[in-house]
């Protein structure tokens, strides 16, 4: 993780970008999208079935904006997916669905979801074209249990049925376009343009103040097998010492985690890596949303670690308790760079954000 | 013109004009022996017909009518009038066979037509060919009025050989399959409600059973296979229910569907059939795609299932009571990809399909199987995440069939 890469202009990736998705030009400032993509990364990648297009993301978009996706008319994928948070969640575990009860799981940001293989903490959704689909039905969530009752709902409204078949041809409103723009328009969740990449790239005036390249350097030693690589995970699944084994479960409860999946008893309380990218903005933190602020995370770390059979071999420390051999400099350090890691463009881009109605 | 379509040379063979030399070492007697050395000749290299005898008796009679003028006799006897009338009526027959013959198949290809919608520009191609045939015969007709025997002749041979050419492209022409697996527990036929003794003495009844029978395939003799398109296929005998969790009632209606008709089977000779149970990874890991009757809103996805990506493979509902037990309901659903079964079936011979055969393959499906290893009333949940059991039903499923009869008429 070292800036050495050349320094990339906008142009290049544009036409990569422009490549893999076989569209048009576009205007970079309203375009669907992102200016940079991740260092390495040359394409986003999407199903050969489902192409991105400057169409199908536009629908996604007001799709995912949308409240007509809930059974109350009031909830839409926004409401528990914040723009300005990076799609995350304040609450830790939320009561915005439409039924008003607290979900299981916290909602985690939405971050460079194009390049996670499975996804939800537990990864037990393959795609992010399946996934809405528990959104959608969740009783506590957008309440739509019988999903012909939903789709009735939107044919109903002609302005539903417009903006389909401007996008996909006659007779298009169906459930599987819905799940597939919506994906599309999730795959260009695309995080990449902090001060840490900016430097990264050495874009001009770009520079990490000593305690934050210090920091970065913390990280690729205690935090990078899980949190490593551009994306700042894994996407893999590990404990992580939050609770000890009789808190897992069994068969299909939630706090089984990946087990839960998997079904077998080695992945219990296993989660899914969550980036390091936009942490700063992303509270509260873990599967539950246990800890309010980065620092409570840092001394969990440090030292309040649960053992348990299923704990990563990465925090067994000789002859002492679980964790990772963190001083409070160390601490300071971590988290001066993981401010570096918040990507203002992001949060505020209006690619992203609700589209006007007309 | 090849032998395996079932329809012998007949007047393919050019007829002998009076200048032709004879076999050599054979001294020509008479018209009708020249004719009958002839026609050994011809059947010697005549390949194996179901017809043979119609092919022979048009040559004889061709060959005695072009024959006669050129013996030089003046007077024909009687006799020889008699024959020629005779073998005259005999040509005429053969037209009349022809033309039956195109009137069956025309027949036949308006019932395809209204089978399947598939192949809608082959199925016209084909008429038109059959329109041409039947002109060819009605000049036949025309000609043996004026007696012109030898453009009878040439009108039949062309008729002949265009109707082998059009029953060889309909051989080689997609056919069907009908595929039934009758739902049975035990020897008789399921019905739902009814209360049937397990072998363990225990009472069983069912509310449901469905399974996706999917990827249904034809097997070669030579190993290679011929996988039927879009073959998703909810199986199922169900009550009307009124769905859970509506605000207004929704009733899904009874139904009962054991039944597979798959069109556009390519045309070829089989030895065996396989199809699976379940979803395979590329659709099930997908929930957006489609195929068939492959549908997210079948109702064989389930919200609490949501959470992990696949369909319900199967359901299994009802209730039981173990002999001198309490009675109590199950609900056995499976999925996900480590649950999706193949099964295969070998032919007792092999089978043709083609436009011009139906092939039915008649499975029982026993649901008593379903209960082999598992009980009810200690498993009375399987979903998600009841590994081994689920494992074990899924087993199970795949072991309920058994092929009842292979059907393979003409159509
Ligand atoms: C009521 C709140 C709520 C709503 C509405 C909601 N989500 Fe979520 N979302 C969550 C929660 C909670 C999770 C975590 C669930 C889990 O992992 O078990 C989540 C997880 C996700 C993830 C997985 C991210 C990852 O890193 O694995 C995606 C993608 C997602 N939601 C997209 C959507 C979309 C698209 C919609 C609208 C169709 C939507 N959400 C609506 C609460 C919500
Ligand atoms: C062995 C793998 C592993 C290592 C090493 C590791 N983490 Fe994590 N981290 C995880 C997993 C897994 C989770 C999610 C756990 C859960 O929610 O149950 C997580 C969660 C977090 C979160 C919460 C993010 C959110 O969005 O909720 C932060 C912040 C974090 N880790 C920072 C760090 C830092 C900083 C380090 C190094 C000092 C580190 N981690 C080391 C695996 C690891």
């Amino acid at each position: 993780m070292k800036p050495t890469a050349p320094r990339r202009l906008a142009a290049p990736l544009l036409a990569l970008l422009l490549g893999a998705c076989g569209e048009g030009p576009f205007d970079i400032e309203s375009g669907p999208f992102p200016r940079h993509l991740p260092e390495g990364m040359t394409v986003i990648p999407s199903p050969e079935d489902n192409p991105l297009t400057p169409e199908g993301i536009a629908l996604g978009r007001w799709l995912f904006h949308s409240p007509r996706l809930s059974s109350n008319g009031q909830v839409s994928c926004a409401t528990c997916h914040e723009p300005a948070r990076a799609f995350a969640d304040d609450a830790a575990l939320t009561r915005r669905g439409v039924s008003g009860r607290p979900l299981a799981r916290h909602a985690p940001a939405l971050i460079n979801l194009a390049w996670m293989d499975g996804l939800f903490w537990d990864g037990g959704a393959k795609n992010l074209e399946s996934l809405s689909l528990a959104p959608l039905t969740h009783p506590d969530e957008m309440g739509n249990t019988q999903l012909p009752l939903m789709m009735a709902r939107l044919e109903a409204q002609p302005e539903v049925v417009e903006r389909f078949e401007a996008t996909f041809g006659p007779g298009s409103l169906t459930l599987s376009n819905l799940l597939r723009s919506l994906a599309q328009f999730q795959r260009t969740l695309v995080s990449a343009d902090s001060r840490y990449d900016q430097w990264r790239r050495g874009e001009p005036g770009a520079h990490l103040a000593p305690q934050e390249q210090r920091g970065l350097a913390l990280v690729q030693r205690h935090c990078a097998p899980c949190h490593g690589t551009e994306l700042f995970t894994d996407n893999a699944y590990h404990n992580n010492g939050l609770d000890p084994d009789e808190a897992f479960g069994e068969d299909e409860a939630e706090s089984r985690g990946r087990g839960r999946v998997t079904q077998r008893p080695e992945d219990a309380g296993h989660y899914k890596t969550p980036t390091l990218r936009n942490v700063a903005v992303t509270a509260p933190y873990m599967h539950d949303g246990r800890f309010a602020t980065l620092e409570e995370v840092l001394a969990h770390y440090r030292g309040g670690m649960v053992s348990s059979t299923t704990l990563d071999a990465a925090f067994l420390q000789d002859g002492q308790p679980p964790g990772l051999p963190l001083t409070p400099e160390d601490m300071a350090d971590v988290l001066a760079f993981l401010q570096t890691l918040t990507d203002e463009q992001f949060l505020t881009e209006e690619r992203l954000r609700a589209p006007q109605e007309p | 013109m090849s032998p395996q379509w079932g329809h012998g040379p007949g007047v393919a063979e050019r007829p002998p004009r009076t200048g032709d030399k004879m076999p050599r070492g054979k001294t020509p007697q008479s018209a009708r022996a020249r004719a009958s050395a002839k026609c050994r000749a011809m059947k010697m290299h005549t390949p194996a017909s179901s017809f043979p005898a119609m092919g022979r008796m048009l040559a004889l009679a061709m060959l005695t009518l072009l024959a006669l003028p050129a013996c030089g006799d003046d007077g024909a006897t009687d006799e020889q009038l008699q024959t020629v009338e005779n073998q005259r009526r005999q040509l005429e027959q053969q037209v009349g066979a022809l033309e039956t013959e195109v009137t069956q198949l025309k027949a036949q290809l308006a019932q395809q037509e209204q089978e399947s919608n598939a192949n809608q520009a082959q199925n016209q191609a084909l008429s038109a060919q059959l329109a041409d045939i039947a002109q060819q015969l009605t000049e036949a007709r025309a000609l043996l009025e004026s007696q012109d025997w030898e453009g009878v002749y040439t009108q039949l041979t062309a008729a002949r050989s265009e109707l082998d050419a059009l029953r060889a492209k309909l051989a080689a022409t997609d056919g069907s399959l009908e595929l039934n697996a009758a739902f049975v527990f035990g020897g008789t036929p399921l019905t739902l409600g009814q209360t049937y003794t397990t072998s363990g003495g225990a009472s069983v009844s069912f509310s449901q059973v469905r399974y996706w029978l999917s990827n249904v395939t034809l097997l070669k003799q030579d190993g290679s296979t011929a996988a039927l398109a879009d073959s998703y296929h909810l199986m199922e005998v169900i009550n009307a229910q009124s769905v859970e969790g509506t605000v207004d009632p929704v009733t899904l209606p009874a139904n009962r569907r054991e039944s597979v008709l798959a069109r556009a089977v390519p045309a070829g000779a089989y030895a065996g059939i396989r199809f699976s149970i379940g979803v395979d990874p590329t659709y099930n890991d997908n929930l957006s795609r489609q195929s068939g009757e492959l549908h997210i809103l079948q109702n064989m996805t389930s919200v609490s299932w949501m959470w992990f990506t696949s369909y319900i493979f199967t359901k299994t509902h009802g209730t039981f009571q173990p002999a001198g037990g309490a009675q109590n309901t199950f609900t056995w659903d499976t999925g996900t990809n480590a649950n999706y079964r193949t099964v295969e079936f070998a032919f007792d011979s092999a089978v043709t399909v083609n436009s011009q055969k139906r092939l039915t393959v008649n499975l029982r499906a026993d649901v008593a199987n379903l209960l082999t290893s598992l009980n009810p009333a200690t498993t009375p949940t399987i979903g998600a995440s009841q590994g081994a059991a689920s494992t074990t039903l899924s087993d199970n499923f795949a072991g309920m069939f058994s092929v009842v009869s292979v059907e393979n008429p003409d159509r």
